[in-house]
C-alpha cells in the first residue's frame, strides 16, 4: 500500500488513541502466539484494538485490557469459525521441533492454548494470569499445571 | 517447558509492515472520499422530489396495460372520450362522427329538417 494511501485513512491520534495504537505489535504477537496464522492473527489484532478505541472506559493499563480482549476474542470467536488452513510458511523457524510444538498446542484446548501462551509467551505471573483469565489466583496454578501435562503428552506423540 | 518458551519467542521477532500498521491505526471519522458521493445524492433525491412536487414528469410513464414504457412518440394517450372513438372507416370523416355523436351534441346536419 501506498504511504499517501495509508496517510489518507489514518489521522493524528489523539493521547487515548495513541497509547492503545502502541499496544500494536505486542497484541499482534499474542495473537501470533493464540492462533499460529498470519491472517488470523492481523484481525483478531484489528478486532481487539478497534474495540479499544470505540471503549469509553479508561484502564490503569492499555497493555492488559487489550490482552484479556485479544483472549476472549480468541476464545469465543474463533471457536465459531472454521478450523484455519495450515500455513505454508509458518510463523516461527519452521524446524521439526517448531512444527512439532505447533502441532501438539493444536491438541490443546482454546483454554489451555491461551492459558500457555500468556505464561510462556507473555511471561505473565500468578496474579497477572488471574486476572486476565479472571479467575482465582489459586485455581491458575492447577489450570497451568493440567496445560503443561497435556502439553507433555500431545509433544511425546508429535516427537 | 524450555521448548514452549523457545517456541513462543520465535514471535517476539515478528515485526509490523506499513500495511499492518495502517490497518491498526483508527480510521478517520469524516472523509471526503465518502461525503461527497453521499452529498451528491442526498442532493439528487431532493430534487428530484421537489420537481415530482411541482407537477413536472421526469420519465415518461408506460401505458396501463402495456406493461412497458415506450418511446413517448410511440404512446398515444386519448385526451378525451371522442378521440377514442375516432371512425377510421374509408371515407369517415370527423363531421360525419360528430353527426352521429353518441354525446348529445345536434348534428351538424339534420337531413329530415333540410326536406321540412
Amino acid at each position: 500500500m501506498d504511504h499517501a494511501v495509508i496517510r489518507r485513512r489514518t489521522r493524528p491520534l489523539n493521547d487515548r488513541e495513541a497509547a492503545i495504537f502502541a499496544e500494536r505489535v505486542r497484541i499482534y504477537r499474542l495473537a501470533l502466539r493464540l492462533t499460529q496464522n498470519r491472517d488470523a492473527a492481523e484481525d483478531l489484532t484489528q478486532e481487539a484494538l478497534l474495540r479499544g478505541y470505540r471503549s469509553r472506559e479508561t484502564p490503569d493499563s492499555w497493555g492488559a485490557w487489550l490482552t484479556r480482549v485479544a483472549i476472549n476474542l480468541f476464545l469465543n470467536e474463533t471457536a465459531r469459525k472454521k478450523p484455519l488452513p495450515l500455513e505454508i510458511e509458518p510463523v516461527h523457524s519452521g524446524s521439526d521441533e517448531m512444527l512439532a510444538i505447533e502441532m501438539a498446542l493444536g491438541k490443546l484446548p482454546k483454554e489451555q492454548q491461551a492459558l500457555l501462551a500468556l505464561a510462556h509467551g507473555e511471561g505473565l505471573n500468578y496474579g497477572e494470569l488471574a486476572e486476565t483469565l479472571g479467575i482465582p489466583v489459586g485455581t491458575v496454578g492447577s489450570r497451568l499445571h493440567a496445560a503443561r501435562a497435556a502439553f507433555r503428552v500431545a509433544y511425546g506423540e508429535e516427537a | 517447558m524450555n521448548e514452549l518458551d523457545r517456541f513462543y519467542r520465535e514471535m517476539d521477532r515478528v515485526t509490523l509492515t506499513a500495511e499492518q500498521d495502517a490497518r491498526f491505526a483508527p480510521r478517520r471519522r469524516w472523509s471526503w472520499e465518502w461525503i461527497l458521493p453521499v452529498a451528491a445524492a442526498g442532493v439528487t433525491l431532493v430534487m428530484l422530489a421537489l420537481a415530482q412536487r411541482a407537477g413536472g414528469e421526469l420519465s415518461p410513464r408506460p401505458m396501463p396495460g402495456i406493461g412497458g414504457a415506450l418511446p413517448m412518440e410511440m404512446v398515444v394517450r386519448p385526451n378525451s372520450k371522442e378521440s377514442s372513438r375516432i371512425d377510421d372507416r374509408p371515407g369517415a370523416t370527423p363531421s360525419h362522427f360528430f353527426a352521429g355523436s353518441e354525446m348529445g351534441c345536434a348534428p351538424a346536419v339534420d337531413p329530415e329538417g333540410a326536406s321540412s
